[in-house]
């Protein structure tokens, strides 16, 4: 589904990332993980098309198309959604007006026909059921006065609505208490079919414990320096980052 | 040397001065040809002409070109009676569909066969030619008097006394529309009186539109001559909203872009009454608004907003005066500028706290969008408190469309276009859902949606 090579990406003129490599298949989910400034977040952002990220060299294969050329609202129109570490407050905007938009444009962006009030209404009460959230966040403007566990679930709800291929959730957890991470890790759990796949950008391999990895990465000065499976993660919970670094 | 030297000295001088001579404007002929003029009315005339007009050295006409809307020297009336089927096709292609107490003005004049009064149980209307002495003394007290109110009680051509009585809460609005046709050269000003007896609760709303750039030059026969001058309106209305009243005002105004439109409206609270404001500039070159209010009873709310589009080259100024001289009243405050390609934005707010206004809770918020890199917005509000123990505080915000919003939404699939739309709308509809329901109209709804519309229509062209 989405097959990265030796991808190099400047901010600014800085280099950040130096050649990764990575292949995510269907219904996979991978962890990426690694200390501060390892260019965790600009490979989230480079996936999801911020402009800022200048992709210096290498590509980006999703369902076999480079999407290097694709502004980010084309990539979420192709399956690729990115759950923030900060998601941003839209003052004046529903909640609900800004999902419907959203999935027509997406809809659109994939030729089929927009859903009317009445349609759309049905279809985000059974999301927000399979989620369990309440009911009144339809009418909330945009994560406007929400709590950073409520922005967070908000985001997934969106997920939800949009039903990407690929998921990026990037430092999901920060600033989470055990039980708004229980809660947001479950939604996102239900959203596992087998064939949708996820990238967990993070520091800690707690969110780890509720979303079970298939493979874990670690990325240090813009590359992966190693790559296994859940252990790997569990072994730099106990030790830390640092023997890897050495290893290098 | 010498001689030079004190023609440059003048020269300067000239420059720099605040006023000019009013016999520079086009208003002294516009003056005689009105007519008859009440002593008020020529009082109003004098001091305007002694002081003169402020150029834009003064203070408060720094940014808005106040020779666009002093320079016809017509007047359109000519009071032509009697049905007139275009007339009628035009009120109902531009007015607002309110089932409403409909009073139409056509350029300058009042048009009582076009209006229709249906709470004539609980309202009373006289036109400006019959107005008596009483009510004639009613309208002389102006709060924050400065040129715009003068001119336009100076130049009042017709207008309207409505009063409300005691107790009576009207279910359908009283809508006042201006509809203009036009003439190029031309002016006209209004003089409203609107009061609010006690317990009475009413929805009033101003409208002033003009037909489309394109109709007025296809009638037009000379095209040189009207694209030079612009046609003017003037209004001023003063709102007594007596103790325990509630009133629910709206001004709209849509003129094309050859009509500059300049107002000064007075508002006085008496104890406990409330009052929602709101002033909505949509389309025309240049606006000036006005609302001075001042409180004249205890334990009052007044709520004050604005919404203006300036676009292209148009100038759209609002500005509000508050005088809190009473004790625990409150008034609160929302102004929003959205200024896109040259369009230049104009907020001025003041409010005054005077010795023993205690309690008194002024809150005044200007917050203004920029969408064209040559877009131009000027906040100025102003804070005067002389009482102890008050709650005040104004605040300003200018910026463009926040990346981050708009990266946020273009990561879940809208286009940048699109994304823009949807945050530019969001940030100007929250004017509109301030409207309160202090009234009972059926309308309210109709209303918020029909405005809505123009405003989304406006913002996308």
């Amino acid at each position: 589904m989405l097959k990265i090579n030796n991808l190099h990406v400047s901010v600014e003129g800085t280099d950040i990332l130096k050649g990764i490599n990575l292949t995510v298949n269907s219904g996979e989910v991978h962890a990426i993980m690694g200390p501060n400034g390892s260019g965790k977040s600009t490979l989230s952002s480079t996936l999801a098309g911020r402009e800022e990220y200048e992709v210096t060299a290498g590509n980006i294969l999703f369902k076999n198309k480079d999407i290097n050329d694709f502004e980010s609202h084309e990539r979420a129109g192709e399956g690729i959604f990115l759950a923030f570490q900060y998601p941003v407050e839209i003052p004046g905007v529903s909640n609900k007006f800004f999902l419907q938009t959203a999935l027509n444009a997406v809809r659109k962006y994939c030729e089929l026909p927009a859903l009317d009030q009445f349609d759309f209404n049905h279809y985000v009460k059974g999301k927000i059921a399979l989620l369990q959230m309440p009911q009144d966040l339809l009418n909330r403007s945009v994560n406007v006065g929400f709590s950073g566990g409520e922005k967070k679930r908000n985001d997934i709800l969106q997920m939800a609505v949009l039903e990407p291929d690929l998921c990026i959730l990037d430092e999901t957890d920060s600033g989470l208490d055990v039980d708004a991470l229980k809660t947001v890790t479950n939604g996102v759990n239900s959203l596992r079919d087998g064939k949708r796949a996820f990238i967990i950008v993070t520091h800690y391999q707690r969110i780890l414990d509720y979303i079970e990895p298939d493979y874990v990465h670690v990325l240090y000065q813009g590359k992966i320096i190693k790559s296994g499976d859940h252990s790997l993660a569990c072994e730099i919970e106990e030790k830390g980052y640092g023997w890897l670094i050495d290893a290098e | 040397m010498d001689g030079s030297l004190m023609q440059n000295k003048q020269m300067y001088k000239g420059k720099l001065s605040k006023y000019n001579h009013i016999d520079d404007s086009g208003l002294k002929s516009l003056y005689l040809a009105l007519g008859e003029r009440s002593q008020f009315q020529q009082s109003q005339w004098k001091q305007l002409a002694e002081k003169g007009i402020p150029t834009n050295k003064h203070e408060d006409w720094k940014y808005t070109p106040l020779n666009l809307m002093i320079q016809p020297s017509r007047c359109w009336a000519n009071r032509v009676m009697g049905i007139d089927d275009y007339l009628d096709a035009k009120i109902l292609q531009l007015s607002i569909p309110l089932n409403a107490n409909l009073l139409v003005f056509v350029d300058g004049a009042y048009r009582t066969e076009h209006s229709k009064i249906v709470s004539s149980e609980s309202l009373s209307v006289m036109p400006m030619d019959s107005w008596n002495t009483d009510q004639r003394r009613d309208i002389e007290q102006g709060i924050a008097t400065d040129f715009v109110s003068q001119m336009s009680e100076a130049l009042a051509q017709d207008g309207v006394y409505i009063r409300v009585r005691k107790g009576a809460q009207l279910v359908q609005p009283i809508y006042l529309l201006h509809l203009h046709t036009c003439k190029p050269h031309a002016a006209a000003h209004y003089r409203h009186h609107f009061h609010l007896a006690m317990h009475a609760q009413a929805e009033l709303i101003e409208h002033y539109v003009s037909l489309s750039d394109t109709e007025v030059f296809s009638n037009s026969s000379d095209v040189s001559e009207s694209a030079k001058i612009s046609a003017s309106t003037g209004s001023r209305l003063t709102v007594n909203v007596a103790s325990n009243a509630k009133l629910q005002h709206i001004k709209i105004v849509e003129e094309n872009s050859h009509h500059v439109h300049f107002a000064h409206n007075d508002i006085h609270m008496g104890h406990d009454a409330s009052a929602v404001s709101h002033v909505y500039f949509l389309q025309g070159q240049c606006c000036r608004h006005q609302t001075s209010a001042r409180f004249k009873g205890d334990n009052a709310y007044l709520s004050m907003n604005s919404l203006v589009l300036p676009k292209q080259q148009d100038v759209f100024d609002s500005r509000t005066y508050t005088e809190h001289c009473l004790p625990y009243c409150r008034s609160e405050q929302l102004h929003k500028v959205i200024a896109s390609d040259r369009g230049k934005g104009i907020f001025d707010g003041m409010i005054l706290v005077s010795k023993g206004a205690i309690k008194t809770d002024g809150q005044m918020d200007n917050r203004n969008l920029l969408l064209g890199e040559q877009s131009q917005v000027f906040s100025k509000p102003k804070l005067e408190i002389y009482a102890d123990d008050v709650k005040c505080s104004h605040g300003a915000t200018t910026g463009s469309i926040d990346p981050e919003q708009l990266g946020y939404m273009q990561a879940r699939g809208m286009s940048q276009a699109a994304a823009k739309h949807v945050l530019t709308q969001a940030f100007a509809f929250d004017v509109v859902d301030q409207h309160k329901m202090l009234t009972h109209s059926d309308d309210h709804d109709t209303l918020a949606v029909w405005l809505k519309d123009r405003i989304a229509e406006r913002l996308a062209l």
